[in-house]
């Protein structure tokens, strides 16, 4: 039984079963909504209205033929996707579904969370630089680079409800509003929702910002060289960080998930769906835009921002309010 | 200035309409009046005048004599004889340009609204009409 809770808990729920369900299942709902914004169907015919055609993306990428280039690292060419997928899965372990302490949370888990939540941008990069071609090297390149402008912006964001919430536990960020009965905290932090959403954005490197992927100048960015499995394991991660930043986003803003079982439950589905569909309508709503553009944007606007908020909340709480 | 989310409206509007895509192989589009599908012939109708045969630009019409078979009646006086000709029609080469329908004094040519023609075999679009 010792042995067993673990294993069910990292490969079941909330592990690699429940989120690999889920992530498809929330990807199927951004191509529709998507589709619909564009006056399009969407997916239709693999399930019950095309529910099923993430998965069936996903087999079909894993029975697909599996190319190394010539001169790649062969070792790290094909350990990166194997290590994004595995730090979003762990960062997806820690999300607090029904406000049950997660199997291995502690004080300070956020920062954990957060730093796992940026090993899949390293990897991408790391994952462009070893395939030694011209695309992937500039790809990777731009993904840091953008790294460095939205990574900052998003720490500050997701700091505001630790600092409200006087800790650094996701558990206890979630459940913070309902404890104190400050429910109010919530709206007061809708700027630094905004800065989040727009950065998760960014980090899924999503239009408008997907520049290191920009196919029209870069072919695929850092995953040019990538097929078959690895190409599979690198959409499960890119659907994973969907669900896991999209949860994360609802569990720290939105109230988390109260209400036990159903109820709670219930609030899941709902709450990161509504993440989903905003990045959705920002996916939709814009063009891509240069990375100097990005660059400029997230450091006069969006990190500004971020900072404001964190002095409003600051100062609420030195006077007491929370 | 950069007039950031205008788009947006518009999209959240888009919703509530009906897709301007089709279901198309399941729901099929009707094709519109005068559609030059594929080449059908009416073998009754049709003289041997090889009009079309020399037409036709992509040299998709083949109209040859029927070697004699034994099952046919033999020829009577003051009736019409048996047709001792046949047309091969090959779809792979033909462009849909309606050329041999507009040039038969008989309209023994005319071209259907069938457009998903598509095979993987020549055989298989090479029609020929007795």
């Amino acid at each position: 039984m010792e042995v067993i809770k673990p294993l069910l808990y990292i490969l079941v729920f909330p592990g690699f079963a429940f989120q690999f369900v889920f992530s498809t299942y929330l990807e199927w709902m951004d191509r529709k909504f998507y589709a619909r914004m564009q006056n399009r169907r969407g997916p239709l015919y693999t399930g019950y209205n095309g529910i099923l055609q993430p998965v069936a993306d996903i087999f079909k990428l894993f029975f697909k033929e599996d190319i190394v280039p010539a001169g790649a690292d062969r070792f790290m060419f094909s350990l990166m996707p194997i290590l994004g997928l595995a730090a979003v899965i762990t960062a997806g372990l820690y999300i607090p579904v029904w406000f049950f302490t997660p199997y291995n949370s502690f004080e300070g888990d956020l920062i954990v969370v957060l730093y796992l939540l940026s090993v899949p941008s390293l990897v991408l990069f790391l994952a462009g630089w070893f395939s030694v071609s011209p695309f992937s090297l500039i790809g990777a390149t731009r993904v840091l680079t953008q790294l460095f402008a939205y990574e900052v912006p998003f720490f500050l964001a997701l700091l505001t409800p630790a600092v409200v919430a006087g800790s650094w536990q996701i558990r206890t960020i979630a459940t913070f509003p309902w404890t104190s009965g400050a429910w109010w905290a919530i709206p007061i932090q809708v700027l630094a929702f905004m800065v989040a959403l727009l950065t998760l954005q960014a980090k899924l490197e999503r239009v408008p910002f997907d520049i290191p992927e920009a196919e029209t100048e870069v072919v695929g960015g850092p995953l040019t060289e990538y097929s078959g499995k690895k190409l599979a394991m690198f959409r499960m991660q890119k659907d994973i960080l969907m669900l896991v930043g999209s949860a994360f986003i609802a569990a720290l803003f939105m109230g988390g998930f109260p209400g036990g079982i159903w109820l709670g439950g219930l609030q899941v589905v709902i709450k990161t769906a509504i993440v989903v569909l905003l990045l959705s309508v920002v996916r939709a709503a814009f063009a891509r835009i240069r990375i100097d553009q990005i660059i400029s944007f997230s450091w006069k606007y969006l990190a500004p921002a971020s900072l404001i908020q964190l002095l409003v909340v600051l100062i609420l709480k030195g006077n007491g309010v929370f | 200035m950069l007039k950031a989310g205008i788009l947006i409206p518009e999209l959240l509007g888009n919703i509530g309409l009906a897709p301007a895509t089709r279901e198309y192989p399941f729901a099929k589009t009707p094709v519109p009046e005068g559609f030059r599908g594929t080449p059908r012939f009416r073998s009754s109708a049709c003289l041997g005048c090889k009009a079309c045969v020399r037409d036709c630009t992509s040299e998709a019409i083949e109209i040859e004599m029927k070697p004699p078979s034994p099952s046919d009646p033999p020829p009577e006086k003051g009736r019409n004889p048996v047709k001792k000709f046949r047309m091969i029609l090959y779809l792979d080469r033909c462009i849909h340009c309606a050329r041999c329908a507009e040039v038969c004094p008989k309209d023994a040519i005319y071209l259907d609204q069938e457009f998903e023609i598509a095979d993987f075999s020549h055989e298989a679009l090479r029609l020929v009409f007795d």
